[in-house]
């Protein structure tokens, strides 16, 4: 007969030789060959290549921040009659140039500049129209946009009525129009976005044609 | 007289169905929840999950870690004692081994009768538990989707899988991108010395990677150091904080030495692979480029989702988000249809749940832009637990009302079911009440 505490043992014996049984299993070998693939998204952001190691590891940030040229000083622009800088800061930081037009300063104009396509043209149109309050364009819509001569090249043009609501603001402000001009190169995309009550818009869109066509890139030699 | 042989089937039936088995797993289970949980402190819910919860056996216990969990190192400092033993089953093992036991001892060999009906009800709604453990831990994925306003996206990353992607640039504009894919279970142990090679018979090279680190950053080396890498080399950083607590899992950023090594010519590249880098590595071989990354594991869903709008609601007179909420169009086979997520109320699809999970107004990013992180769960068991929990209720419930019954000497099974028909009435009618 078996005594009570041989009985009880069994299983924390079991236990433990296989336990020591499997001590050695998981690790692999020398050589692997690999087995897994997988197809990668069309939505996928496009492969960044040959980019050096300091920029992997962010090493140059700091660098390029310090030799970074005030962007203001790239471009030229002519301020158009009865628009005036805004005096306020940008929530952001991002404005080249800050104007406001009417009576009260509601409407405003802006230039932007970011490296490289700056996020894409449908991205920032689609977020335009969204601050409208209007539905996405889709690609084929996207491709159809007007464009209008900038900077000797073409700029794709926007123009949107909805309920505006910009960045930050707790509400939309309703009956606005919103008239864009995106224009992508491949070190920078350039931004010109002017938004105000629909009549005051309408009313300044030639202003904004000529705002436009008066930026030009400062060069020290011309 | 039986002979020994003969006799094992039925010893091994009785060991596995015995009381005892079922006491040391428990015991055992307990044993590792406590360990598990005081480890955590400075390793984190993810080391400690898949050391003690998640595995065969514990490869090593650190009971240094325990102690200063405990705050027992404010009496008596006993330093960094690790145990490096196999001997510890894991808590995947003792869950195997609970369900063999509590299938064969309390559905098989348990007396079948009316006054046992409970209880094996009770067992096998915890078999449905242990098996939702089981499906949950082989077959769920879980991850993140981040998308700007006007994006698309049918993607995501895994919160805490690691993997090492190899992809080939191709030429072609409508020719699709691949990447072969090494998991990181296959690297990870890969210390300061230990190499491996992995192979492809597509590649015109062997990987091989090295030095391995958990929590890294590459550093500008100096010239005299043996280690660098193009200029850099890996420098191990803690993996607990300045309090002493182990980083979360989502911040620690792993790095390795690869060498791609030419098949041909032998010739060899080496880089560093570092989860947080702002591209891939380029390796040229042959006149083709590849890039190779390490980077959280990805995963395809069956649809798409494009951000349409994302708003966040503050609570009224404060800067504290109340409610963020996405407006997204679910693109499936060129149909697309307008969904709402918003906090606590997923977008369920397609066996995935989508759940609002961050959101930026373009402050954080820096950008302008307004973006929205949005967790994406899949799992096939997802409400197996919520089941398994309810029969476990009504089988406890029918058995204790059978012996109230037979103990105020009623009919029990009129008495039993139709005190449990009120209850669940009465259940039913306060939930559908609360929501």
């Amino acid at each position: 007969m078996r005594s009570p505490t041989m009985k009880h043992s069994l299983p924390c014996c079991a236990l433990l030789v296989c336990s020591l049984t499997l001590t050695g299993c998981g690790r692999p070998g020398e050589s692997v060959a690999i087995t897994e693939t997988r197809e990668i998204s069309t939505h996928a952001p496009a492969p960044n290549i040959d980019i050096t190691s300091a920029t992997r590891f962010y090493d140059d940030a700091r660098k390029e921040a310090q030799e970074r040229p005030d962007f203001r000083n790239l471009l030229t622009w002519t301020v158009p009659e009865g628009w005036k800088e805004s005096g306020q800061p940008d929530p952001m930081g991002m404005r080249l140039v800050d104007l406001r037009f009417g009576t009260g300063g509601e409407g405003e104009c802006y230039i932007t500049l970011m490296p490289g396509s700056g996020g894409g043209l449908e991205a920032n149109v689609n977020r335009w129209r969204a601050q409208m309050g209007q539905q996405p364009y889709t690609a084929e819509e996207i491709e159809k946009l007007p464009t209008k001569p900038f900077f000797n090249r073409d700029a794709s043009f926007v123009a949107f009525d909805g309920d505006f609501k910009g960045f930050g603001a707790e509400t939309a402000q309703p009956g606005y129009r919103m008239l864009g001009l995106i224009h992508s190169a491949e070190q920078a995309t350039i931004f010109v976005k002017l938004t105000g009550p629909k009549a005051l818009v309408e009313q300044n869109a030639a202003a904004f044609d000529a705002f436009c066509q008066s930026i030009k890139p400062n060069l020290p030699n011309q | 007289m039986t002979s020994p042989s003969s006799n094992f089937p039925a010893k091994l039936f009785a060991f596995l169905t015995s009381f005892a088995l079922a006491t040391t797993t428990l015991a055992l289970l307990l044993l590792l929840t406590f360990l598990g949980t005081l480890e955590q402190a400075e390793y984190g819910l993810v080391a400690s999950q898949a050391r003690y919860f998640e595995s065969l056996f514990v490869d090593r216990i650190d009971i240094g870690a325990c102690w200063r969990a405990l705050a027992l190192n404010a009496y008596f400092d006993i330093g960094d004692i690790v145990l490096p033993i196999y001997v510890l089953p894991g808590g995947y093992t003792l869950m195997a081994v609970l369900f063999v036991n509590l299938l064969l001892g309390g559905i098989v060999r348990i007396r079948k009768s009316p006054k046992t009906i409970g209880v094996i009800i009770s067992h096998f709604a915890i078999l449905f538990m242990i098996a939702a453990g089981a499906v949950s831990y082989h077959f769920a994925s879980e991850g993140s989707l981040e998308l700007v306003e006007g994006r698309t996206g049918d993607e995501f990353r895994s919160f805490h899988e690691r993997v090492i992607e190899i992809e080939k640039i191709t030429t072609g504009k409508d020719e699709p991108r691949r990447a072969l894919v090494i998991a990181d279970g296959q690297y990870r142990d890969l210390r300061a010395g230990d190499k491996r090679v992995f192979t492809h018979e597509s590649l015109p090279f062997d990987l091989v990677l090295t030095n391995w680190k958990q929590h890294a950053q590459p550093k500008r080396a100096a010239d005299d150091r043996s280690d660098a890498v193009d200029g850099y080399y890996i420098q191990e950083i803690s993996t607990l904080d300045e309090s002493g607590a182990a980083l979360p899992d989502e911040q620690l950023a792993s790095a390795c030495i690869a060498i791609a090594r030419d098949k041909k010519s032998g010739e060899e590249q080496k880089g560093i692979l570092w989860e947080f880098a702002a591209a891939p590595w380029t390796v040229s071989v042959g006149g083709e480029k590849f890039l190779i990354t390490l980077d959280h594991r990805t995963y395809k869903l069956p649809f798409a989702i494009r951000l349409d709008k994302t708003e966040q609601e503050k609570h009224p007179g404060t800067e504290r988000a109340r409610r963020f909420t996405s407006w997204v169009t679910k693109i499936a086979d060129g149909r697309e249809e307008k969904r709402v997520v918003t906090m606590n109320e997923p977008v369920r699809s397609a066996g995935y749940a989508v759940f609002q999970q961050t959101f930026d107004d373009g402050t954080r990013s820096g950008s302008g832009v307004k973006r929205s992180g949005f967790q994406i769960v899949e799992n096939p068991s997802d409400h197996w637990p919520l089941i398994s929990c309810i029969i476990v209720a009504e089988g406890l419930l029918l058995h204790f009302l059978m012996m109230l019954a037979r103990f105020i000497k009623v009919e029990p099974w009129k008495f039993s079911l139709g005190l449990i028909l009120a209850f669940n009435a009465a259940f039913a009618l306060a939930m559908w009440k609360l929501l």
